[in-house]
């Protein structure tokens, strides 16, 4: 868990809350206390309403994805010792995955596939190995267990920055969109150009400097 | 024309019309059997994609700004105050060049004075930016190394002061404050960089200077 040891990589956003927070806080700029007494109340409640479920065997599913506690990931009670650390919101998003070996599904279907010729003097039809596949798959599910991994979440509520404890392209994504439902809040990627429009820098200021860039480049891309 | 040969002209006439017609379907050809869209070279690919990686979420400011980091970082001068302490860096181990110079649209080089070599300075003077960097930061007594990137500026494999405290929780609350404080050092060396880039000094003083360095 990297928030607790190892290398540190994250994403940072800036957290836009809801204008129901806002107006129960008292206006366009809260003061920060009452903010953080409102968020300790919605919190806990939008992350045990997505928190994490465990795969159901037998079930058409291979993927669950969901909130748990930051210090135990097989917790999703999130009271607030175990949630708020001081200026923080601690929490993790777990993603379990059940992973059928193709190369085995394949041998399986070609060892039926070869029983049933044998026996009907034809091969069986697309229909019915596609059938099989699935009972194949079903039936090597119950037996496969699921890999897990937990990706941690640190929301500064002081700061306003909330950090997604990944880098990997589609993690942050789906982690990004999943909070925005979770907690109904916006979140705003801090990139290069989004750190220079919160600055309201003048218009104009930050087209690319063509004799860095090579002038070709910098019309084309200033012209955007 | 004889009738057998009516026929074979008749057949290629509907070959042709419908072999246009899945062409059309496919967009390849307009209502006027024209192409639509000219294959584009390779080279020509790698242009339009080192344009639209520069646009997306304006890298280019990252770029400009990892490489202003790089030329500043050159003369292990502080950087910047942070906290009323003095902020000192240098790019460590890789680096990762972008755009477009010649044919060239990425070069990575390795190796512990890389960064700041005469081969990756001749590359930025043709064109290419840093695009990833690995920088150590040094604060207050304190040392943290982190590698960059222009598009995002996420904080990747990074690596903070060891952490004293003993107890659990106040360990949680020590890592998260060291991560933070790292994470501010790079906004406020970004803010720094936005400030210069933003004034009369950036095209009249900053870029010469970069460029004579670069030329060096």
């Amino acid at each position: 868990m990297p928030l607790l040891k190892g290398n540190l990589s994250f994403a940072r956003f800036t957290v836009e809350l809801p204008d129901k927070s806002r107006s129960a806080a008292g206006g366009a700029n809260p003061p920060a206390a009452a903010s953080a007494k409102d968020l300790r109340r919605s919190v806990p409640k939008g992350l045990r309403r997505k928190a994490f479920q465990p795969l159901v065997v037998d079930s058409e599913d291979d993927r669950s994805a969901g909130w748990v506690e930051v210090e135990n990931s097989e917790l999703i009670e999130f009271p607030p010792e175990r949630l708020v650390f001081g200026e923080h919101f601690l929490f993790a998003y777990r993603v379990d995955r059940l992973r059928v070996p193709s190369s085995v599904v394949k041998s399986e279907l070609a060892a039926f596939a070869a029983a049933y010729e044998e026996e009907n003097g034809h091969p069986p039809t697309r229909s019915q190995k596609k059938a099989q596949k699935e009972l194949i798959e079903r039936k090597l599910k119950r037996r496969a267990f699921p890999s897990r991994k937990v990706y941690d979440v640190s929301w500064n509520t002081q700061s306003g920055v909330l950090a997604i404890w990944a880098t990997a392209q589609n993690t942050v994504e789906e982690m990004h969109l999943f909070i925005e439902e979770s907690l109904e809040i916006r979140l705003h990627p801090m990139t290069p150009g989004a750190i220079a429009d919160s600055l309201d820098l003048p218009r104009g200021a930050l087209t690319p400097t063509a004799d860095l860039i090579g002038a070709v480049l910098a019309g084309e891309v200033g012209g955007e | 024309m004889s009738e057998k040969k009516q026929k074979r002209a008749a057949a290629a006439a509907k070959g042709k019309s419908s072999a246009e017609e899945t062409r059309f379907l496919r967009g390849d050809i307009g209502v006027d059997g024209e192409r639509i869209e000219e294959e584009l070279s390779e080279e020509e690919v790698d242009r339009q994609k080192a344009v639209e990686e520069l646009a997306r979420g304006r890298t280019y400011l990252g770029r400009e700004f990892l490489t202003w980091l790089l030329w500043r970082t050159n003369s292990a001068t502080t950087l910047i105050a942070v906290d009323d302490e003095p902020l000192t860096g240098l790019f460590v181990s890789r680096v990762t060049l972008r755009g477009l110079a010649g044919d060239a649209t990425e070069l990575v080089a390795r190796g512990a004075g890389a960064p700041y070599s005469k081969i990756v300075r001749g590359a930025i003077r043709s064109g290419l930016l840093v695009h990833v960097g690995r920088v150590r930061f040094s604060h207050a007594e304190r040392l943290y190394e982190v590698t960059l990137d222009a598009e995002h500026l996420r904080l990747r494999s990074a690596q903070i002061p060891k952490v004293l405290s003993e107890e659990e929780d106040d360990r949680i609350a020590e890592r998260l404050y060291l991560a933070e404080k790292l994470s501010e050092i790079v906004d406020l060396c970004f803010r720094a960089f936005l400030e210069v880039r933003t004034s009369k000094r950036w095209r009249k003083d900053v870029v010469p200077e970069m460029l004579a360095w670069l030329d060096g």
